[in-house]
């Protein structure tokens, strides 16, 4: 997820480089992929036209350039190869702040430069592609300030969260934890409270368990408009092409305060309702990527008084979706049921921004003021906020009721191994809280209505030591008062089969589990009869490998291709066949033998033997009489199956009966 | 036989057969002579027999003389058994016609395979350590691999793992859905269930994921599960144990690191990062100049975990781990690329 650095300042004061930013992030949980710097980081640039190119008297590659930036032509050293008389440049004059330092007045060569030609690398913006000096818009008024046409210097992190902290998929979110990891104040999303007067839609939800709160909102005569620009550019910072200014409102609350919202058009909505129901069986629904979907009653909808306009939390209808023309809407900000998003996003395979809060969980207290904010700001751009907006109707069924958790400040260092006195504890977990009590022993956290995550004193352990630091966990003596260790009597005797086959001079190789049915075909029978995966990643790997064998002239075709021709190869691994009906797995060692023995390549000729049966029956005897508690036979003159050679084959027989290889 | 004449006898075979054992051209002549002197019936065991005939005084001078000149005979036929099986000897070593500069005779040599060798050496600093080896299947149900591990059936935790599900048999597809473990952890629930703490094991072992393949994932890899449970363990005791084993693996003291971080079955969870040894936190590329290197995740076993298995969270603690066997061995022996371990290529796999 991305956060915009001069966004979370809506919220906070944070007065960090990004980079100490980032890291104290990384410290509390939040893992920072990437730090991006936008904008512009520098200022004492201007638009300024080539005039004149002449050579440097002292050095060939350089170029004494005059320039005009409107109001007087000076003179630069610059060395690039790309500048012709005519083109429009970034110059920076003497005194100008660079990303990478202050530009004072030099000589180069012994001529003075009274300032320096940019290119995109020295000003730190994004890479134009050109190998030297930015080249800027032919129409750049001469004198502008170049920072200006690339707006504030900010910084776009990409964030990685957790997925049972849905609370931090956003903006405030982050500005939230971060305000009690620096103990700087928080600043609640603006929002005016105004009143409504227009007309609202009545709403019903059919099974509160599905949905705990919906709040919903009508907005009229709208004006069709653009999103100002800095709408745009926050919503294009975070990946999403901005439409149109109702749409946009949306998409920015939902990366403000994590909140999902939608816009049906109120055109479309028959009936001057809304229904939050399980769809009915055999309903048809058209998606806004215009897919025809059958439902049934495992699917929550939002219906108008006929059909669903949307799949609650996940997509909206083709039907009521906004175009660039709707006048008016009817805004909705809910709390879904999470396993029920989860499944219809699955379903339909569409993991929407929006499912993926709802799948988390969103804060129910927070629904109402997140439809607020999102409807004050809408009449803002595109609207008469006092006349067209009706009042919020807030379907609250399954009030939010505040839990609390107890814990001693002793079952917190008992969890951890730490020795943190109450006050340091009282102190972390305050904040975090929306109450402590202290007063009794246990004390109880009341757990704030974004944190559903805290359940138990092992959650509140955690957020401790996280906010406490990790550091103040110290290195103990772990108890050891334990049975004496056990190895499993196959594990002693794999081991026992890879000492005598590397002794015997045999490479031990290790393959997937998994064949294709190409190798499946070789060794013949019938593939349905073996198991195999629901969902393999492709065709290569589909099958669950009954013998060792493919594995082992896999990895002989992967040596031979490279010019090997002799080799000895074996594997220890699983090899799978349904059993009673059941997929089953066994432990199993194989060995493969091909080319010369002892070697390709061998100078006495006379000397090297291809590998025959001989070889391998020696190798396979040396093998078995490693485990002298079991009676082994190999007995010859057995049927072979088809991928065998029919002669030159032989059967492993355990204590007289069981057929092991 | 007079002694007199018996003397003269000795003299004479002294002197005869001491030029035969001198003369003898071949070990097979010395042999003959030999015999012929000192054999059952040779001359001087033959005169020496007729000792007894004389009397008591005689035999007292004559007998010692006899034996004397016997051990004189056998010493020189012994001193020229030597030189001439020496001749002999030199003369077969001298007459072998090898040519010394030809290439060595090419032995076959077995290698183990590089993640075996990790593996090993891993197990055998945990097991030393006092950690027991538990054993578990590959195909998995749900429950041993997300629901007693605390991951709900649609908790966004279980997108975490891209699961490879295991068609069942036609016929038996009510059946709980099967599926190729994810992780080593579902151990730790077959493991526990039906014992008491204390509880202490590895175990290492393939887990599967629906990965796409690339350097840096494989679809089938390796971890290495670890897990204790007994009264009054914290996560203390974690840092403890991985800080003494990866100072134990790489013959070296190394630090460990724990940042945030989230795994279902475990509460605190964290991120493992143990001090880069490659560049003694000076900043390498394999710590990314940062210090430190990620192995693994591992954390405080979460109550819900060990409720599922029937241990009172309230008396009990414990803590597990994970960490990946192919990044220690990558870390390790320099390797960049997973798909180097299951590619087999021998020119790889003969430098273990």
């Amino acid at each position: 997820m991305k956060i915009l650095y001069s966004w979370l300042k809506d919220f906070i004061d944070i007065n960090m480089p990004p980079e100490e930013l980032a890291k104290k992030l990384v410290s509390i949980g939040i893992e920072v992929a990437s730090v991006e710097k936008t904008g512009a980081n520098f200022t004492g640039v201007c638009v300024a036209e080539i005039q004149k190119i002449d050579v440097h008297p002292n050095a060939d590659k350089l170029h004494l350039v005059d320039v005009n930036d409107g109001t007087s032509v000076m003179t630069v050293v610059c060395g690039a190869q790309n500048i012709a008389v005519g083109q429009r440049v970034p110059l920076a004059k003497v005194g100008a702040k660079l990303p990478d330092g202050e530009l004072k007045k030099a000589k180069i060569r012994g001529v003075e430069s009274n300032g320096m030609l940019c290119s995109t690398d020295e000003l730190k913006l994004p890479d134009d592609g050109v190998d030297g000096i930015f080249l800027l818009p032919k129409d750049a008024p001469l004198g502008t300030d170049v920072a200006k046409m690339f707006g504030e210097p900010d910084c776009a992190l990409d964030l990685e969260i957790v997925p049972n902290r849905p609370d931090l998929l956003s903006h405030f979110g982050i500005a939230r934890e971060l305000s009690v990891a620096l103990g700087l104040p928080l600043r609640q999303p603006k929002c005016a409270q105004l009143k409504g007067q227009g007309e609202a839609l009545k709403i019903t939800i059919e099974n509160p368990a599905d949905c705990q709160r919906y709040c919903g909102r009508v907005l009229k005569n709208l004006r069709p408009a653009q999103s100002p620009d800095w709408l745009k550019r926050r919503l294009l910072a975070m990946g999403t092409n901005p439409k149109n200014a109702l749409v946009d409102v949306t998409n920015y609350i939902l990366y403000e305060m994590g909140q999902p919202l939608h816009a049906f058009d109120l055109a479309k909505l028959e009936g001057g309702e809304i229904n939050v129901r399980r769809a009915r069986e055999g309903e048809k629904f058209m998606t806004l990527d215009n897919k025809e979907i059958a439902l049934d009653p495992g699917v929550l909808v939002i219906a108008d008084r006929n059909r669903p306009v949307a799949l609650a939390g996940v997509i909206g209808g083709l039907y009521s979706g906004i175009a660039d023309d709707t006048s008016s809407v009817f805004l909705e900000s809910a709390c879904f049921n999470p396993p029920l998003v989860h499944v219809t996003a699955r379903r339909f395979a569409s993991r929407t921004e929006a499912s993926k809060r709802f799948e988390g969980g969103v804060n129910p207290e927070a629904v109402e003021l997140a439809c607020r904010r999102a409807a004050e700001l809408i009449m803002e751009i595109c609207g008469r906020p006092q006349e067209d907006m009706s009042e919020v109707r807030d379907v609250y069924p399954v009030k939010y009721a505040p839990k609390a958790v107890e814990f001693t400040p002793e079952q917190i260092n008992r969890i951890l191994g730490t020795a943190l006195p109450d006050e340091k504890i009282k102190a972390v977990a305050a904040p975090l809280s929306s109450g402590l009590d202290t007063a009794s022993l246990p004390w109880k956290f009341l757990v704030p209505p974004h944190r559903r995550d805290i359940e138990t004193r092992w959650d509140i352990a955690e957020d401790v030591v996280r906010f406490a630091g990790y550091d103040c966990v110290p290195a103990s003596d772990t108890p050891c008062r334990l049975p004496g260790q056990e190895m499993p009597a196959v594990v002693e005797d794999v081991e026992l089969a890879r000492e005598e086959l590397t002794a015997l001079g045999f490479s031990e190789v290790m393959s997937y589990d998994l064949i294709s049915s190409a190798e499946f075909a070789l060794l013949g029978g019938d593939e349905k009869s073996q198991p195999s995966l629901l969902n393999p990643l492709s065709d290569e790997w589909k099958l669950l490998r009954p013998s060792l064998l493919p594995s082992l002239l896999r990895a002989f075709g992967y040596n031979e291709r490279r010019g090997v021709r002799t080799a000895m190869l074996y594997e220890a691994g699983k090899v799978y066949s349904y059993v009673n009906g059941h997929p089953a797995e066994k432990l199993g060692v194989a060995g493969l033998m091909a080319g010369s023995y002892p070697a390709d390549l061998f100078w006495r000729q006379g000397e090297m033997k291809e590998t025959g049966f001989a070889h391998i029956k020696g190798a396979a005897e040396r093998l078995l009489a490693r485990f002298p508690g079991c009676k082994i036979d190999i007995s010859t003159g057995g049927k072979a199956p088809s991928f065998m050679h029919p002669k030159l084959y032989a059967e492993v027989v355990l204590n007289g009966k069981e057929r092991i290889g | 036989m007079t002694p007199q004449i018996w003397q003269e006898k000795c003299a004479e075979i002294r002197a005869r057969h001491g030029a035969a054992a001198a003369s003898a051209a071949t070990l097979a002549d010395l042999e003959k002579a030999e015999t012929d002197c000192l054999g059952r019936k040779g001359e001087l065991t033959e005169l020496l027999k007729t000792l007894k005939d004389f009397p008591l005084e005689d035999k007292k001078r004559l007998g010692p003389a006899g034996n004397a000149l016997k051990e004189e005979l056998a010493g020189l036929f012994a001193g020229r058994r030597d030189s001439l099986s020496r001749a002999e000897l030199d003369a077969r070593l001298s007459s072998v016609a090898e040519d010394l500069s030809l290439p060595p005779y090419p032995f076959p040599k077995g290698h183990r395979h590089p993640l075996t060798v990790i593996t090993d050496s891993m197990t055998g600093i945990l097991m030393r350590m006092g950690f027991a080896w538990a054993d578990g299947p590959y195909i998995e149900n749900e429950h041993h691999n997300f629901d007693a591990l605390n991951v709900a059936q649609h908790h966004p935790a279980r997108d975490m793992h891209d699961t490879f599900y295991v068609k069942p048999a036609d016929g038996h597809e009510a059946d709980e859905r099967l599926l190729l473990r994810t992780h080593t952890s579902s151990v730790q629930i077959r493991y526990m269930r039906g014992r008491k703490p204390p509880v202490r094991i590895i175990s290492p072992g393939r887990a599967f994921r629906s990965d796409r393949i690339d350097a840096s994932h494989s679809p089938v890899f390796h971890q290495l599960e670890g897990l204790c449970v007994d009264e009054g363990v914290s996560l203390a005791d974690l840092k403890t144990t991985l800080m003494q084993f990866y100072t134990a693996l790489f013959r070296q003291k190394v630090d460990i690191r724990f940042r945030p971080s989230y795994f279902p079955f475990v509460e605190p969870g964290v991120e493992v990062d143990f001090s880069c040894v490659f560049c003694k936190g000076k900043g390498c590329s394999v710590c990314k100049r940062s210090g430190w290197v990620e192995v693994g995740g591992a954390g405080v076993v979460h109550p819900n975990v060990l409720k599922a298995v029937g241990i009172d969270p309230e008396k009990y603690g414990g803590y597990a781990f994970g960490l990946g066997i192919e990044r220690t061995a990558m870390l390790l022996y320099g390797i960049n690329d997973i798909r180097a371990f299951y590619e087999n290529d021998l020119r790889v796999l003969s430098q273990f």
